[in-house]
């Protein structure tokens, strides 16, 4: 790409973002019908959607699915989004609930078993993962199948989504305290499973 | 130093280098507590494998951007409350599954109540052309049904009718709506049974019915289409 077709994409990119609104006054132009309002949210908060579906899915095209099935849930329940100033922690929390409700479908097709719990372990090849050596990376991905979906989630939205407490309970309709102890036990769940790892234990 | 530990919180905030009001005094505790700052450090390793993991699924904003045409084909095609395709016209997109049968059940309940309405001076005449578009007012066939000299013809009964089959219609296709998308929610019990208390109440018309019962059992369906309405809105809340 030239140097003014790149000027002129990202000039095109920062119009749809419309960065001089914020999320309340997106949402309230969303619900009276501006065609570029809603857009311009999911640009903003599509790619924290799609990380976090990411890791749930583990799988490129699921989480992709999945994406965009939580912005047409989003889209159809934005008028009765109370708070439009926490929309990040609802359009995560409607991803959560999307997600579960994939896993139940796949559970009701019978085809989960393998892909989800055992495969777990050796699909975490990622060339783009130099933070990890392959083998540590597999003992996290192990380490994080086995969480439970609640811990899981919520470790995600607490240490990689970077959200508080109070809107991770607001997000996924628990209790503060639920969400707190969900934390700790993901993270010392992990902790144990690291350790086994480096204590040569299995 | 302070027997006094940092708690997970205040851990993890330092950790993802979140804003607090008391930063300075948390790193006060930290400079003297190695139990504290061994567990910010394991934190700290803990949250970058796990970022590393999250980065190596994750899709990059570009890549997001593109899943928006699907998106917004999608919410052309089942035609979300708010217009959000520029480009699409009014008649192109299809409306939600339960919206035609609510508006043709409003619609034949309007039709009929303006039909009794008229009784009351002009007791021949027929529904107006914009009866189909007007609001339900289930009152005016009571005051028609309410009046001494006010029999209703057997045209208004007929309008009657149809309004009530059409509401039940309605009802039936909201249920199935609200079976649907509450089943597993919290409070889905709680729902079923103001649900089902509702439609026990409403009586069955029947065609010898008087057109005041008949307006007694259309008021019902209107007042249980809106628990259905308001149950479906709050499931996808």
């Amino acid at each position: 790409m030239g140097y003014s077709r790149a000027v002129a994409h990202l000039h095109a990119v920062r119009q749809d973002l419309q960065p001089e609104l914020d999320d309340e006054e997106l949402v309230r132009r969303a619900v009276a019908g501006e065609a570029t309002a809603f857009r311009a949210l999911f640009l903003r908060h599509g790619p924290a959607v799609r990380r976090l579906l990411g890791a749930l899915c583990r799988d490129e095209g699921s989480a992709d699915e999945a994406t965009q099935e939580t912005f047409v849930r989003a889209h159809t329940a934005l008028p009765a989004l109370r708070e439009p100033r926490r929309l990040r922690g609802w359009l995560l929390g409607i991803a959560r609930i999307v997600w579960l409700d994939e896993q139940e479908r796949l559970r009701r097709c019978a085809r989960v078993p393998a892909l989800l719990e055992a495969g777990e372990a050796r699909d975490g090849a990622s060339p783009e993962g130099g933070l990890l050596d392959a083998e540590a990376e597999s003992v996290l991905a192990t380490a994080l199948a086995r969480l439970s979906p609640r811990r899981r989630t919520a470790l995600l939205l607490r240490l990689d989504q970077g959200l508080s407490y109070g809107e991770i309970a607001d997000a996924l309709g628990w209790r503060l305290h639920g969400v707190k102890n969900a934390i700790h036990r993901a993270r010392l769940q992990i902790r144990d499973e690291l350790l086994a790892y480096l204590r040569g234990t299995p | 130093m302070s027997a006094r530990h940092l708690d997970d919180e205040q851990l993890e905030d330092l950790a993802l280098g979140e804003p607090r009001p008391d930063e300075l005094k948390l790193r006060a505790h930290l400079a003297g507590c190695s139990q504290c700052a061994s567990g910010l450090f394991a934190l700290r390793g803990q949250r970058e494998a796990l970022s590393a993991w999250v980065d190596a699924r994750d899709a990059s904003p570009a890549e997001v951007g593109r899943l928006w045409p699907r998106i917004a084909a999608r919410l052309a095609r089942e035609a979300a409350p708010v217009r959000l395709v520029a480009e699409a016209s009014a008649q192109d997109a299809p409306r939600r599954s339960w919206a035609r049968p609510i508006a043709a059940a409003l619609a034949a309940a309007a039709a009929g109540a303006l039909l009794a309405g008229a009784l009351r001076t002009l007791p021949r005449a027929g529904p107006p052309d914009s009866a189909a578009s007007a609001p339900a007012r289930p009152e005016l066939v009571q005051a028609a049904a309410d009046e001494p000299d006010g029999k209703p013809t057997p045209s208004a009964l007929a309008a009657l009718a149809r309004a009530e089959q059409q509401y039940r219609r309605a009802a039936d296709v909201l249920e199935q709506q609200v079976a649907r998308h509450t089943g597993a929610a919290k409070g889905a019990a709680r729902t079923s049974a103001a649900l089902a208390r509702s439609r026990r109440a409403l009586s069955p018309g029947s065609a010898a019915s008087p057109a005041r019962a008949r307006v007694r059992v259309l008021e019902g369906y209107a007042a249980y289409l809106k628990s259905l309405r308001r149950a479906l809105d709050e499931s996808r809340d």
